[in-house]
């Protein structure tokens, strides 16, 4: 069990606080779900650098490819780390004849505005009741991301498992970044939790 | 006295236009869209097209991209009104990713050679020289073949 102060903040001594506020939005009521990322750069500095940066987005925890956990942003704070959802009932084929129907257009932003009107489990956790984890990595000249180290696995699943025990989100709510909305399909696929 | 209260005018004036200006320059950041900021290019004189209708290697699932070709007026058109992203680890939070994409090379009016990519999401990116890479988006870009 974590212990979380009232400002959202996890008091571990395998956290570093890097708390920016910059990259915090509205306050996270209910925690449905955790989304795994890659950053897409090759150090912890560039990525906690560019969360103080105005207008800057990012996720609640970074971890750097030696294993280090870093907090940055209060857990009862959303962050804006998911983008546009995609159709949850697509991937669980359980789509209503009408939902079929109106996914077979191709639209980003109403698909993401019908997926936001249901609740989890109907629909992936989204960043009003997500936490978002990030990894370190970069992607190679052919797009594809690197593997995930085996010190970042260590610290993810020791987070993970932390982080479902505190604030009791089922082990089935856990998501890479590509299942959840449209990015590049290597993004974490190397994560293991 | 006069002279200098115009003086003070006419600076605070200038001031005002210019912090306008500025903001005005870049987009406030949102949940679906990083901040993008207009950018001046140098003249385009010309532009190559190596890779076209072609699915990222990053894509598992293979996708046909056949239907993704970029001519050389389209690749000026998106240049002309992309923004840049001013947070490129942004752009993978906010913005969609899809497998097909065009690329080559272009020619700037200072003779430098540039190479270029651009993404069926309306993303796309320059490499400079440097191997520095600028990293845009072109929500105005809504037009064939972009899927949007």
């Amino acid at each position: 069990m974590l212990l979380i102060l009232k400002n959202g903040r996890i008091i571990d001594s395998k956290i570093k606080n890097a708390i920016s506020p910059i990259i915090e939005h509205d306050d996270m009521v209910k925690v449905s779900g955790i989304i795994v990322h890659q950053t897409g750069g090759s150090t912890a500095n560039s990525s906690l650098s560019s969360y103080k940066n105005k207008g800057a987005n990012g996720a609640h925890f970074l971890i750097d490819k030696d294993g280090t956990i870093y907090q940055t942003a209060s857990i009862y704070k959303q962050t804006w780390h998911v983008g546009k959802l995609k159709s949850r009932c697509v991937l669980e084929k359980r789509c209503s004849k009408a939902e079929t129907e109106r996914n077979k257009t191709y639209n980003p932003s109403k698909e993401n505005e019908r997926e936001q009107k249901k609740s989890p489990p109907d629909r992936f956790p989204s960043n009003k009741d997500s936490i978002g984890i990030e990894l370190v990595g970069e992607t190679d000249k052919d797009d594809n991301y690197v593997a995930v180290t085996h010190e970042q696995n260590k610290s993810l699943k020791w987070l993970i498992e932390q982080l479902e025990l505190t604030l009791f989100i089922p082990f089935t709510e856990v998501f890479r970044h590509p299942t959840v909305s449209r990015k590049n399909p290597t993004e974490a696929n190397t994560a293991q939790w | 006295m006069v002279t200098y209260l115009r003086l003070w005018v006419v600076t605070t004036l200038l001031l005002f236009w210019n912090i306008s200006y500025a903001k005005t320059t870049c987009t406030t950041a949102t949940e679906y869209q990083p901040e993008l900021c207009r950018v001046k290019l140098p003249q385009i004189v010309s532009v190559d097209i190596e890779e076209n209708g072609t699915t990222s290697k990053a894509d598992n699932e293979k996708s046909n991209c056949s239907k993704f070709k970029l001519t050389v007026i389209g690749v000026r058109r998106y240049f002309s009104r992309a923004l840049e992203i001013k947070n490129a680890e942004d752009a993978q939070h906010t913005l969609d990713w899809l497998p097909c994409y065009a690329s080559g090379t272009m020619r700037f009016a200072d003779n430098r050679k540039i190479h270029w990519t651009i993404y069926q999401s309306q993303t796309g990116k320059l490499v400079l020289d440097n191997k520095k890479e600028i990293f845009f988006y072109c929500p105005d870009c809504k037009f064939a073949p972009f899927l949007y």
